[in-house]
């Protein structure tokens, strides 16, 4: 069953990717550091209106719990560690498998807006199998 | 000049047109963590003379270190003539910040990050002009850039 990205039920079927991901539970075993959310930018040209943010629950190599939050201030009061920001064009590259995520920071495609950034570059191999997952979800495009 | 996100703001700057490069923010923002968390990497920081460029070659980005002994202006692209050029691809520069360290920062040749690095030396994908010549300056900086604790 595919589901359209972003929305609750690719956020949910995101979770069960990550947590059938045996990368991610071996690279993602030592993080301790709190939830992350990645945040799709309001795009109203392709029906965005507000940013969206997949807020992932990981801890020890598990997926606990993930939400779907929509609207900027919702997003900054959420209690998420790391904030990953990208339009929805460069977080579809980068569920695609066509734009790592490291390198699209690198390249200012992606945004680290809140988070310790060594912890996340310490991670690099747990993120890569974060993203892996999402290319698991059959996921329908807008 | 642009500060860093960090409260390393006083001590690193990125120049004027390096927010269009990410690797400018990215390393300003790490630097500044680093700084932040260790007291130790701030004396080897507060000891940083020279510039430093760093060139990612598979993303055509270059961004130049300038330290000012407790300072540090991040420039986008070449900017001067550097004391150390790095050349690499994007994956050996976050590798490089993942090499593993013995004591006082010393990089441990038998991690398998400082392995990797040592084989991209010898296949020519990792190539540093001018670090023979300026070692305590190569030795400083990968303690600042390190992202593992205890680095410093």
């Amino acid at each position: 069953m595919s589901h359209r990205f972003p929305s609750e039920g690719w956020t949910a079927a995101f979770k069960d990717a990550v947590n059938q991901n045996e990368a991610y539970r071996t690279h993602g075993k030592p993080w301790t550091f709190g939830a992350v959310a990645m945040v799709v930018e309001a795009d109203a040209a392709l029906g965005i209106e507000q940013p969206m943010a997949m807020v992932l629950d990981v801890h020890e190599g598990v997926c606990r719990n993930a939400t779907l939050i929509k609207g900027e201030q919702a997003i900054d009061e959420s209690p998420t560690s790391f904030v990953i920001k990208a339009s929805y064009h460069r977080w579809k590259e980068v569920i695609e498998g066509s734009l790592d995520p490291i390198k699209g920071m690198m390249e200012g495609k992606l945004r680290l807006t809140k988070g310790h950034l060594p912890t996340m570059i310490r991670f690099v191999e747990s993120s890569r199998a974060l993203v892996a997952s999402a290319k698991k979800v059959d996921t329908e495009y807008l | 000049m642009t500060s860093s996100r960090t409260d390393s703001s006083q001590e690193i700057e990125m120049a004027p047109g390096g927010t269009e490069n990410g690797l400018v923010s990215m390393l300003a923002e790490l630097i500044g963590q680093n700084l932040a968390d260790d007291p130790a990497r701030r004396a080897v920081f507060a000891r940083l003379l020279g510039r430093v460029a760093i060139v990612a070659e598979d993303l055509d980005l270059a961004v130049t270190l300038q330290f000012k002994l407790g300072r540090l202006v991040v420039h986008h692209g070449i900017c001067g003539i550097p004391d150390i050029t790095i050349r690499t691809s994007s994956e050996m520069i976050v590798r490089l910040s993942q090499i593993e360290v013995l004591t006082r920062g010393i990089p441990n040749p038998f991690g398998p990050n400082a392995r990797d690095a040592l084989r991209a030396v010898w296949r020519g994908e990792l190539r540093v002009y001018g670090g023979v010549r300026n070692l305590p300056v190569l030795w400083r900086i990968s303690r600042v850039l390190s992202v593992l604790p205890g680095s410093a």
